[in-house]
């Protein structure tokens, strides 16, 4: 009796150890990955298009701007370094819950031999992955030592000790909803970068094998593949690999989209570092393109009328989450990147004796917050050292700036705005009703203000951010 | 095979499981495959030292029983069993010799040509050191001595002696098991019993917690500073210096409460091997109480058969430093290790010398000798003369520690103490503080064990639902405080050298 009763606390403990040690497990686990992807099993059966890739996809493509722009249902599969082994299993894992219709795959380190790269990055993946037979076959297919393996399937054994780093974050239950998309802000100077017309050699890479993986069980599953190589300053090599990733595409009779041959992007300041990914301002004339291609060229059907909810529930977050990274760049150079989206409308004032048109590169981040406008307000204020306004109403599509003592009014679909001078000649903007006006001169320091922006959230009208940029600090806030 | 490996953690339930399911008769083999398996491990090659160590010990030991039964004559009979112990001893230590301690012979030989400007050069021989080496050996050894001495009569199954020699949980670092406590134990295998089972849990936990959460965590920052000890000084090198004094105890006792928590599961008692050591009064009293089996030993082979105490203060005082310089060649084959056994045979000799000074000393100060606060002075006071001794332990050389410890007097930074320049030795200001905190518990732990208070039995006394939760509480606490995982690099137990 007694004996047995000992067992049966034994057996009750350990079952009440397993729940602690499962808690304990998760909290002190790296969110990173987790909070990323997280959501995919809830969404994966609605999804038409995964997109497969490193961190050029994971990056530059955001599945909810496809779904509020093209009504698209897609989720973002791609991770940070991911081989192409590594993209084999994620999408193996991917087709346990999802039944796509179109698979977009990067090409990007298709010419590589490497199996898995950096154990950081790997970590980013792997751990999005819940633990199931596919993610025990991967890690063995990944890893050929006992430790790795371990270290793969139960990332206890790495993270036990991240409770010297635990913060509110590790304990909050909010995630990342961008479909597994990532926003990169920032701008470098590009390597030079040109595309040469060159014929396609022969590669046989790890990268390759696994590609063909890829596309045998694209073919089993009548999934429909694109191939892309994403656009950045790609040196030679890699425009060799561009160049046969089509010869590839071309042997399967699949699409292939080289955006290297393109001019979608200015690398000059779509970059966020010399030699490798776009910034959101990039990201977003990716996703726009391949929006246009799925829906013109893949037979997708618009879903925004399905009664998928989630989906625009999500979008709201993703815009929400957007609006709090925009509100937290320091830089004007970074605001701008932010500010280069669609979504967002936006009046832009930059003083006359500010100095910043002397760095061309903000002119051109001006503009390139509506590529499809001349900007011809832009050029004067540049070439004359006056006032400028810019208003943009992306929803009506209302194009307006000004340069020196110009003014007037606008309608947009947040209101009437208008752009005059005080009787102090001092420059006034009042949006809608309001008789504020949203320009100062000075900050309540008495410093001179040289840049401020107001963004407008054009589907409510509202006003999401207001930024006022002093000249010394166009760099740091 | 390391304790805190993974290999272990999987090894030791399948010899669990399979030692209670399989007939008693067959337990003492499957055990034996078990422990040779545990140590081929480490390198498959060595076990035939081991089992050569074994077949000379067992050989012996029959050998010096038949001796003792021969109608011979006494002093006949007597000078054939000293040739059989000795012939024990001298292929025994002839291993030891050449494994351990023969380069160590040619370095020193070469470095004293050096001097005389003879050059000699003879050069160092490529032999990697068994593990568990000097444990076994000593093991093997004592069982020789207690079959001559007639305390033990020599056991006839040689796979049940070969088990005594090699049983794993003690095979590589102690406790060094007397033949009279161990080999009677393997002679009746235990039953599976609820009491061995948690007894033997709450020890490897307890074990593990010194190994994982302390000692790997203190040697991240002794290791800081002692591997760049010229760069730190005063009060770095201070810290440090008492940090590893924790660290090897923690490290070390570590290995032989998880061994006998392991030997507990099977049903087998190891002796204590640690009690307490750093609440000792004395340093006299404090090898009583630290590694005790090998204090024991050479106390009982070595220490006594010199003449002990009992040949007056001279050589009492030789045999000290005998058996210390000797104790502390056990440990390592370099002169620091001796330096460092002599230091703690001197630091009693001067005791000894000083005793009735400081009974006069007592009686002037009018010091009551039982109080806390004299009793706290004691304390103290060995506790710093072992960790000045622990010095040459830890450096890489004598003349390093020389180095260290004039590093430690002589700078003066003690706002080290107060501005948090502690936390940037290895350790961060969460590590440091956890750290603190697992050597305070382990101090409550060594009070109450000083006291007499058993903490096991403490928690045995509980509900099953207290006891539960003490052991799962305690087994997380480990997995996530510990030092183990990917990217630790399982750092071997400090002993396993020896």
């Amino acid at each position: 009796m007694k004996r047995s009763k000992a067992g049966l606390w034994v057996i009750v403990m350990t079952v009440i150890a397993i729940a602690l040690f499962w808690n304990v497990a998760y909290y002190l686990e790296n969110k990173g990955a987790y909070k990323m992807k997280c959501d995919f099993s809830e969404v994966a059966e609605e999804c038409d298009v995964l997109f497969l890739g490193t961190s050029h996809m994971l990056t530059e493509v955001y599945p909810l701007e496809l779904w509020h722009d093209y009504g698209i249902t897609s989720y973002n599969m791609a991770g940070y370094a991911q081989t192409m082994p590594v993209t084999y299993w994620t999408f193996l894992y991917a087709l346990e819950h999802a039944n796509p219709k179109v698979v977009v795959v990067d090409c990007y380190m298709i010419e590589s031999d490497e199996v898995a790269i950096e154990d950081g990055f790997m970590h980013l993946t792997m751990d999005s992955i819940p633990f199931s037979k596919t993610k025990v076959q991967a890690v063995c297919d990944l890893y050929d030592d006992l430790d790795s393996r371990i270290e793969y399937l139960w990332d206890f054994s790495l993270y036990h000790d991240r409770w010297d780093e635990l913060t509110w974050k590790d304990f909050a239950t909010g995630n990342e909803n961008a479909r597994g998309a990532l926003f990169q802000i920032g701008v470098s100077d590009p390597d030079p970068f040109v595309w040469k017309e060159m014929e396609a050699e022969p590669i046989d890479s790890v990268g390759v094998d696994y590609l063909r993986k890829i596309m045998e069980e694209c073919r089993k599953r009548d999934i429909k593949v694109i191939l892309t190589y994403l656009p950045f300053p790609a040196n030679e090599s890699k425009q060799k690999a561009a160049a046969y990733a089509a010869q590839f595409a071309g042997e399967y009779g699949v699409d292939y989209i080289n955006f290297l041959q393109m001019d979608l992007v200015d690398y000059r300041i779509d970059c966020l570092d010399a030699d490798s990914h776009l910034n959101a301002a990039g990201g977003h004339k990716v996703t726009s393109y391949i929006g246009q291609y799925l829906s013109e060229n893949c037979g997708l059907a618009d879903r925004r009328q399905d009664g998928l909810q989630n989906w625009d529930q999500d979008y709201e977050d993703y815009q929400r989450y957007k609006i709090e990274r925009l509100r937290g760049q320091e830089s004007l150079q970074n605001y701008l990147v932010m500010m280069a989206d669609k979504s967002f409308s936006l009046c832009l004032f930059v003083d006359g004796e500010s100095k910043i048109w002397e760095y061309e590169k903000y002119a051109d981040q001006v503009k390139n917050l509506a590529p499809e406008y001349s900007f011809s307000a832009l050029d004067r204020a540049v070439q004359q050292g006056e006032d400028y306004l810019l208003l943009l109403d992306h929803k009506n599509g209302v194009f307006v700036d000004f340069c020196g003592d110009e003014g007037g009014e606008a309608k947009t679909s947040f209101g009437k705005v208008v752009y005059t001078q005080t009787d102090t000649g001092e420059k006034a903007l009042y949006l809608g009703e309001s008789d504020e006006n949203l320009l100062r001169d000075r900050d309540e320091e008495g410093r001179k203000l040289t840049v401020q922006t107001v963004v407008i959230d054009h589907e409510n009208g509202e006003i999401v951010d207001m930024q006022r940029f002093r000249e010394s600090l166009l760099t740091n806030k | 095979m390391l304790f805190n490996s993974l290999q272990f953690i999987i090894f030791f339930p399948v010899v669990v499981g399979l030692y209670y399911l399989i007939p008693q008769k067959f337990r003492t083999y499957w055990l034996l495959a078990a422990s040779y398996y545990f140590y081929m491990c480490w390198n498959a090659k060595y076990v035939l030292l081991l089992l050569f160590s074994t077949i000379v010990t067992y050989v012996s030991g029959l050998l010096l029983e038949r001796c003792a039964q021969g109608e011979k004559e006494e002093n006949k009979r007597r000078r054939q069993k000293k040739l059989c112990v000795a012939a024990s001893f001298f292929l025994n230590f002839l291993i030891l010799f050449l494994f351990k301690y023969l380069n160590f012979g040619i370095d020193s030989l070469n470095q004293v040509l050096g001097h005389l400007h003879i050059t000699l050069s003879v050069p160092a021989v490529d032999l990697l050191l068994p593990v568990g080496i000097s444990f076994y050996t000593f093991q093997a050894l004592g069982y020789t001595v207690d079959v001559y001495r007639g305390e033990i009569s020599a056991e006839k199954n040689f796979f049940r002696y070969a088990l005594f020699v090699s049983f794993f949980p003690q095979l590589v670092a102690g406790p060094i098991e007397r033949s009279k406590n161990l080999l009677r134990q393997l002679d009746k295998p235990a039953k599976p019993c609820f009491d061995n089972f948690r007894d033997g849990f709450l020890l490897m936990l307890w074990g593990y917690f010194l190994k994982l959460v302390l000692a790997d965590r203190i040697a991240v920052f002794v290791d800081t500073v002692y591997g760049d000890f010229e760069t730190y000084t005063g009060v770095y090198l201070i810290v440090a210096t008492l940090l590893f004094a924790v660290q090897i105890y923690c490290d070390f006792s570590g290995y032989s409460v998880i061994a006998m928590g392991a030997a507990k599961i099977l049903g087998i008692q190891l002796m204590e091997n640690f009690d307490a050591p750093y609440l000792a009064a004395s340093v006299a009293q404090f090898w009583r109480r630290w590694h005790i089996s090998l204090s024991g030993w050479f106390r009982d082979y070595l220490y006594i058969p010199l003449g002990g105490n009992r040949k007056g203060k001279i050589r009492k005082y030789g045999n000290l430093l005998i058996t210390f310089g000797v104790s502390g060649l056990w440990h390592g084959a370099d002169w620091s290790y001796v330096i460092w056994g002599l230091l703690n045979g001197f630091w009693q000799i001067v005791g000894d010398i000083l005793s009735p000074f400081k009974k006069k000393m007592v009686g002037l100060l009018d010091i009551k000798e039982g109080s806390l606060s004299h009793k706290c002075l004691r304390v103290v006071s060995t506790f710093f003369l072992v960790d000045l001794a622990w010095v040459f332990f830890r450096a890489d050389s004598a003349f390093s520690a020389l180095r260290i410890i004039k590093r430690m007097i002589t700078a003066k930074n003690h706002w080290v103490w107060f501005d948090g320049s502690l936390y940037n030795c290895g350790l961060n200001q969460k590590n440091f503080t956890l750290m603190i905190w697992g050597i305070l518990l382990l101090f409550a732990a060594d009070l109450c064990k000083y006291k007499g208070i058993r903490l096991r039995e403490v928690v045995a006394k509980q509900d099953y639902w207290a006891q539960c939760l003490t052991v799962t509480a305690a087994a997380l606490g480990i997995l996530v405080f510990g030092m183990w995982g990917a990217g630790y690099d399982a750092a071997s137990f400090i002993y396993f050298q020896f």
